[in-house]
């Protein structure tokens, strides 16, 4: 068994612009929290600050390099053979 | 809904505080003398002071509210996330725990530890109520939706209601159709009417909506849609829904399920089907051909009580969710719960991970994920085959209720004649 709860796209989370973090919902009631800080420094473990749970947050983390201007995906158009 | 002993109407009530603070109250119904003691127990986490207690410090074992938070008389107790919801017989709402999206209606955004009454639709009787993650639900007796909190994912129901909503707010479905039961997912939402129908609307990215918007799955709907379930299907009788996936009873006692299926939740194998985004329904073969009576569902595994009052588990299973052994994370073929002497359930609850059944003999039976002590059993061992709870002697279990991590139950204690003198 995985020592995660569950494992995330951070979509999925809610992003507090106040806090800088973003979060998930924890079975315990309280919230899986991770910064955006954290996932600057590659770090991929949200944890809930009441239970032992934790969540793999699924991100590319060239989308949360600072400075850095992220090039938008380009189209692939397939051609038809 | 009433509870054993109250009837809609024609009651008179007093409420008097004990010495031992708990409220004894006198009934006088229909020409009967009936004297009740009533007692209000939560356990489990209580980060947001949802547990209605006061504190924000969790309970390991039932541990009773005093004095009797609510000067009424509870009929049914269920939570969302880190809330809690308690509607009474005089069909008012009282709330406790996470307030931060608004989820308790108050007007407000902080938490509360005891249990407040929802001012808003005191004109309006209520009939159910339900909370979905950080939000919240009621139906009135007229068949009105109401609902309030988080609309991060359109799980209000209307779209003029921002990001959130701290007041009770009513939902337009269509003025014909009478609104019967109403239940909230993590970030979702499902509604039945009087005439069977079904609608959903919120977060809808793994099928959880039942819906396809021209053939795609949508990401979210803010308004509710209807759900196409075969013609034969006249009565929808419950609805349920977890973290990403929905359910039905109907009225013939057949379910069908629908959205995420990666634990197996609609009963088909997740190692080949992992979302299922239109209304699947449930082979009988599964529970023995007998219809089934009540469904109810914790985030990712489902309960199903038979007519001849069996219960059957499907769905996530590593905390012990499906109260049988199991030794894989998950099990998707539904499953009799083995019971010595068999249970025949009067209620069944699921919190986030975790179960609650009243036994016929009146017994409460958990089982489930137990951190924070949420199965009551005094430690955080997780539960994985049901476990007796204790209950204080000469008691009368009469409601149980579940938040995703927590607990409630409201005790009558049969007090022996010389309590009557108080009155």
């Amino acid at each position: 068994m995985s020592i995660y709860h569950d494992e995330i796209e951070i979509e999925d989370m809610e992003y507090d612009e106040e806090t800088e973090t973003y979060y998930y919902p924890c079975p315990c009631g309280d919230r899986f929290e991770i910064t955006k800080e954290d996932l600057q420094n590659g770090e991929d473990v949200a944890k809930c600050p009441s239970c032992s749970l934790m969540l793999k947050v699924i991100y590319d983390i060239d989308d949360f390099m600072e400075g850095e201007e992220v090039p938008a995906t380009p189209k692939i158009e397939l051609e038809k053979a | 809904m009433p509870i054993n002993g109250f009837g809609a109407g024609h009651v008179i009530v007093c409420l008097f505080l004990s010495n031992d603070n708990k409220v004894l109250v006198s009934a006088e119904w229909a020409g009967q003398q009936t004297d009740k003691h009533l007692s209000l127990w939560s356990w489990g986490a209580n980060s947001y002071g949802q547990l209605g207690n006061g504190t924000q410090e969790d309970v390991l074992k039932p541990r009773e509210i005093t004095p009797f938070p609510i000067p009424d008389f509870p009929i049914l107790i269920t939570g969302g996330g880190g809330h809690t919801l308690i509607l009474t017989e005089k069909h008012q709402i009282w709330l406790c725990g996470s307030n931060n999206k608004g989820q308790l209606g108050l007007g407000t955004t902080s938490d509360v530890a005891v249990p407040t009454l929802v001012a808003k639709i005191q004109d309006e009787s209520v009939v159910v109520v339900t909370g979905g993650w950080d939000f919240s639900m009621a139906v009135t007796a007229t068949g009105r939706l109401y609902s309030w909190g988080s609309n991060a994912f359109g799980q209000l129901g209307s779209s003029d209601r921002g990001k959130l909503s701290p007041l009770p707010a009513f939902v337009p479905i269509s003025p014909t159709f009478h609104v019967t039961s109403v239940a909230a997912g993590m970030r979702h939402a499902v509604a039945i009417t009087d005439s069977g129908q079904v609608f959903t609307w919120g977060h809808g990215k793994r099928g959880q909506l039942g819906i396809l918007i021209e053939g795609e799955i949508p990401d979210k709907l803010h308004t509710p849609h209807p759900v196409r379930l075969p013609e034969d299907v006249k009565q929808i009788l419950t609805v349920v829904a977890g973290s990403y996936h929905t359910g039905v009873n109907t009225g013939a006692g057949v379910l069908y399920i629908w959205g995420c299926n990666r634990f197996g939740q609609t009963t088909q194998n997740p190692g080949s089907v992992q979302c299922v985004p239109t209304p699947y329904q449930l082979d009988k073969s599964y529970f023995g051909d007998q219809p089934v009576a009540k469904l109810t569902s914790g985030w990712t595994h489902l309960l199903a009580v038979t007519k001849d009052g069996s219960i059957y588990s499907w769905g996530r299973a590593d905390y012990g969710q499906l109260g049988r052994s199991h030794d894989q994370s998950c099990d998707w073929v539904p499953c009799k719960l083995d019971l010595d002497p068999p249970v025949h359930p009067h209620a069944i609850c699921c919190g986030s991970e975790h179960n609650l059944v009243i036994s016929e003999s009146g017994d409460l039976l958990s089982w489930g994920w137990n951190e924070h002590g949420i199965c009551g059993t005094e430690n955080e061992i997780n539960v994985h085959v049901p476990y007796r709870i204790q209950l204080p002697p000469d008691t009368q279990l009469k409601l149980i209720g579940c938040g995703a991590g927590h607990s409630f139950m409201m005790t009558d204690y049969r007090k022996p004649l010389d309590y009557v003198h108080l009155l």
